[in-house]
């Protein structure tokens, strides 16, 4: 969506402050998911919440209102990609969290979430 | 989700050492809600959380914006929390619970593969909004069938390695805290069969920390190699409080070591209670252990905790009980 883009290249004002908006709305819902997380037993139960779509809920309300439900099937078109993505990254960190500890592992989780969701968008969706 | 009856604690009926006791009760199967963590949640963590989803939303909505609407969808599930997360869960609960934590998220992931299908399938058939709700709902219901599914199976495929899935980066911090204390520990295991000894040996450089261990699964090398007192034993059974207690206080002095462990549960790992004691120099914690996760589960998570109980009985003493 170029076109969204003010000539120059600049985000547009009205683009900035529904990207606010977003950010506002998507960290709140972070911030409850991660506090319903701190309270539920065992770990790998409150786990689940880590892969809530917590972002995507908030971001595609936003996208609905200010760009239509056809944005908001093309950014879920792309989320798939991103969701499995993430399914293979969460798997490699079962393992290199164990080998690596919490920091490193995650890091390299996160590597292969970059190369498995940039690959899925360059092959199926560019 | 509590197996079996709660079990009965045991009053010690050895020599009562001076530190206090702290008992911990485990139940493997146990989901659920944990009110007293309320207190845990701390606003800066949050903090932390919001401003990871905010910069996430952010970037999606810019790169929509420059690389189309598919481009800034993909990056709606850009995992940007789990380093923070997981290390703040590793500081606090262990690099264990922080493994845990990464196992629910791959539930959780797949749960959101479903969330976005759903959103694809039914977003221009029916209003967004509702087609966003429906989405949660099947993330929910996806991820919860998923969790529950898998811990089913896992119970019923049963054994599968004798060993638990520990790994020796578990027992690193117990060995690291030992050292910076100028302690050392010995360890007396009936159910886990060496296990907790041979992972603290694992760890590099754990020769000097680490004085060894005794494998006495009948009441007969408890009693002659732990000193367990026989008559507690023909008392109590094999598998109660005090057994444990005695085991860990007995490898202690047998083996001369500032820090003593024992683990007492049944020998094929089956259902049933385990006890994990563990005693230091200014305190005492015991740990019981009930529920299925299959014997496999079940071993590894005797293991986890005679490692956990074994490092906190080492540290130095600082206000009120923790886990």
């Amino acid at each position: 969506m170029i076109a969204s883009l003010s000539p120059n290249g600049a985000v547009e004002l009205k683009e900035v402050l529904i990207l606010a908006v977003r950010a506002l709305l998507a960290g709140t819902f972070v911030a409850a998911v991660a506090a319903l997380a701190e309270l539920l037993r065992p770990k790998s139960f409150a786990g689940i919440l880590a892969g809530a779509p917590s972002v995507a809920l908030a971001s595609l309300l936003i996208t609905d209102v200010t760009k239509g439900e056809m944005a908001v099937w093309q950014s879920a078109l792309g989320m798939i990609a991103g969701a499995v993505a993430m399914v293979a990254a969460c798997t490699v960190g079962i393992d290199s969290v164990k080998r690596f500890r919490a920091f490193r592992g995650s890091l390299a989780a996160i590597a292969v979430w970059v190369l498995v969701a940039g690959g899925l968008y360059v092959v199926t969706l560019r | 989700m509590t197996a079996g009856t709660p079990p009965r604690r045991a009053e010690a009926t050895t020599a009562a050492p001076s530190p206090p006791v702290e008992h911990l009760d485990i139940d493997r199967t146990q989901v659920g809600v944990d009110a007293s963590r309320l207190a845990r949640i701390s606003p800066r963590d949050m903090a932390v959380r919001f401003a990871f989803g905010a910069t996430v939303s952010v970037a999606s909505g810019i790169t929509s914006l420059a690389l189309g609407l598919r481009a800034g969808g993909v990056l709606l599930a850009f995992p940007a929390v789990l380093p923070a997360a997981l290390t703040l869960v590793e500081k606090r609960e262990g690099t264990s619970e922080a493994v845990s934590d990464v196992r629910g998220a791959v539930v959780g992931a797949v749960g959101m593969v479903f969330f976005a299908v759903t959103v694809v399938a039914l977003a221009g058939r029916i209003p967004a909004a509702l087609a966003l709700l429906t989405a949660v709902a099947v993330w929910v219901v996806t991820s919860t069938a998923l969790y529950f599914g898998g811990r089913r199976m896992a119970a019923a495929m049963g054994e599968q390695h004798y060993l638990p899935d520990v790994g020796v980066i578990e027992a690193e911090p117990v060995v690291e805290t030992l050292r910076r204390g100028g302690l050392t520990a010995a360890v007396g295991e009936s159910v886990s069969g060496g296990v907790v000894a041979a992972l603290l040996l694992a760890v590099p450089g754990s020769a000097g920390v680490v004085r060894g261990g005794v494998v006495a699964p009948t009441a007969a090398t408890m009693s002659s190699l732990l000193d367990v007192p026989a008559e507690l034993l023909e008392r109590e059974g094999l598998i109660t409080e005090a057994v444990a207690r005695a085991m860990a206080e007995g490898v202690r002095r047998r083996l001369g070591a500032d820090v003593g462990v024992g683990v007492t549960g049944p020998a094929d790992g089956a259902q049933g209670l385990t006890y994990v004691a563990a005693t230091g120099p200014a305190r005492i914690r015991v740990a019981c252990i009930h529920g299925d996760r299959g014997p496999e589960a079940n071993r590894g998570d005797t293991v986890r905790t005679a490692l956990r109980l074994a490092r906190s009985v080492a540290e130095p003493r600082r206000g009120a009980a923790g886990t």
